[in-house]
């Protein structure tokens, strides 16, 4: 079947619109993340989200009930384990995650045949999204694109400079607290898209692959949901034509795309 | 004296589990002083400083900026600071000069007024010609001129800079240093200058702040270069050497 007669299915156009508000939160989010020596959050707390969606599916409640409210706990424990307890961020990012994905392992073990859909939250499958999930995607678009706009001035002070920003008068615990639970909501409301083992490569990558340009604060920040754009729609369209698990294609594009940037920008 | 003062510090200690830093210093800083904080490595100058900022909670005592208490403070903006060049800044954010001198300015400030502003400081510190260069590309001078824009792009009262001149060849410091005394005399900004070298900040400093963990002498640097207390607490030599150089 080609791409012309795909596009002619609703589950596909539901799939790309998904993944405009999917990128356009990773390319935001994942720049202060991958800024802020935080790439490994997402790993984490998809890790939560995972043991959270088990929970759910153990007990038998809609997963995203549990896993929303889980995740940001986890997240918010990861940030006070670190800043009040003295824990390394990225050790405090490992016992909370292994802790999470272990009670997930052991719910998965005890149940009767809920294991399916437990495959379908690790991998993750945008083609499966329902009109309702991409609604609530795109509310969590427009709010993190909102505080991003409205709390420019204080994310990038507190990224450029944390102690400086204190100085200015901004509660830089409160911005990482902001930064958190908004990764931990995309975390939990996006594994179904992209799956848990696949969702933090998201997120990282096209900062990443922005931070190659050497351009000035505000447009890395574009380009990186520019690229975070472009590695989406290239990836459903090209898992939509091979046939490939759509999560894992897309993960490629974005690998992809980082490694042709850098190619240019070496040729350069 | 009837003037407010810019800073008011009370019996001021702070402690590092149980090693105490700072202990019962008390001083005020006033419109128009250019104050030298001098002292021996590990005298407690920076965390003073830092306590004064906000960023190391007093064990003792209390810190008053601009006629208020430091908790109740909010006017952040009327404080300039150039922290030590080895600081905290993310050298991977690609930041230009231009963006990272604005992020100074509060948001309450209207755009035309914030690009107005960053362009009056980046000229005055003749560093136009950078402001669209990345930060992290910025050699040492130009970085620490960088952020000193960033402290004055508000045209702060009060200015605190923390070793400033470590990063200077010695013409850039001369520059630097005759910036800071037209500032200090010709818009009244206060300076509070942390060092090491109280000899050389004695050529434009009016008053002298000299600590080691507590006070050893505040007030002004022609008096306690007759103090003969003072010549017999650093004994002759060292007194001499403070003293050279200011007039």
């Amino acid at each position: 079947m080609d791409i012309i007669s795909l596009l002619q299915y609703d589950f596909v156009h539901r799939a790309f619109l998904v993944g405009v508000f999917v990128s356009i939160i990773s390319g935001t989010l994942g720049l202060f993340l991958v800024l802020r020596k935080m790439s490994l959050l997402g790993d984490g707390l998809a890790h939560v989200s995972f043991g959270a969606v088990t929970l759910g599916l153990f007990v038998g409640i809609y997963p995203y009930t549990i896993s929303i409210p889980l995740t940001i706990l986890g997240a918010l424990l990861m940030v006070y384990l670190n800043h009040k307890a003295r824990v390394y961020a990225d050790a405090a990012i490992g016992v909370v995650s292994a802790a999470s994905i272990a009670a997930g392992v052991i719910l998965a073990s005890k149940s009767k045949g809920f294991n399916t859909d437990v495959m379908s939250y690790l991998f993750g499958n945008i083609l499966t999204v329902r009109i309702d999930e991409v609604i609530v995607v795109a509310v969590l678009a427009l709010g993190v694109v909102t505080v991003v706009i409205h709390y420019y001035r204080v994310l990038f002070a507190t990224t450029f400079d944390e102690e400086y920003a204190r100085t200015l008068g901004i509660h830089t615990q409160a911005v990482n607290a902001v930064l958190v639970t908004c990764t931990a909501l995309t975390i939990a409301l996006c594994i179904k898209v992209i799956g848990a083992f696949l969702i933090s490569s998201v997120l990282i990558i096209p900062a990443v692959t922005a931070l190659q340009l050497g351009a000035s604060f505000k447009r890395t920040l574009i380009y990186s949901v520019c690229f975070a754009l472009i590695s989406m729609i290239g990836g459903i369209m090209l898992s939509l034509l091979t046939n490939t698990p759509t999560g894992a294609t897309i993960v490629l594009v974005h690998v992809a795309t980082l490694g042709a940037v850098l190619t240019v920008m070496r040729v350069r | 004296m009837n003037k407010k003062p810019l800073v008011a510090i009370s019996h001021l200690s702070v402690s590092y589990h149980d090693q105490q830093a700072v202990s019962d210093i008390s001083f005020e800083i006033y419109a128009s002083d250019f104050v030298g904080l001098a002292g021996p490595n590990g005298a407690g100058k920076t965390t003073l400083l830092r306590t004064i900022l906000g960023l190391e909670k007093p064990t003792h005592g209390s810190v008053s900026l601009f006629g208020k208490d430091q908790k109740e403070f909010r006017a952040w903006h009327t404080i300039g600071y150039l922290p030590q060049q080895k600081t905290s800044v993310n050298h991977l954010l690609p930041a230009t000069v231009e963006e990272v001198v604005a992020l100074s300015i509060p948001d309450s400030w209207d755009r035309r007024t914030v690009r107005e502003s960053v362009r009056a400081v980046l000229n005055e510190l003749g560093i136009t010609h950078l402001s669209h260069k990345l930060f992290s590309t910025l050699s040492g001078g130009q970085k620490q001129r960088a952020l000193l824009a960033r402290a004055l792009v508000t045209k702060p009262a009060l200015l605190f800079l923390d070793e400033p001149s470590a990063a200077l060849d010695p013409q850039a410091r001369d520059t630097f240093f005759a910036l800071l005394k037209k500032l200090n005399k010709e818009q009244g900004t206060a300076i509070v200058l942390v060092t090491h070298d109280a000899g050389y900040v004695g050529a434009y400093a009016n008053k002298l702040l000299y600590i080691d963990t507590h006070l050893i002498y505040f007030g002004d640097f022609a008096h306690f270069c007759q103090s003969e207390q003072m010549n017999k607490y650093f004994g002759p030599h060292d007194h001499h050497i403070i003293c050279h150089q200011h007039t």
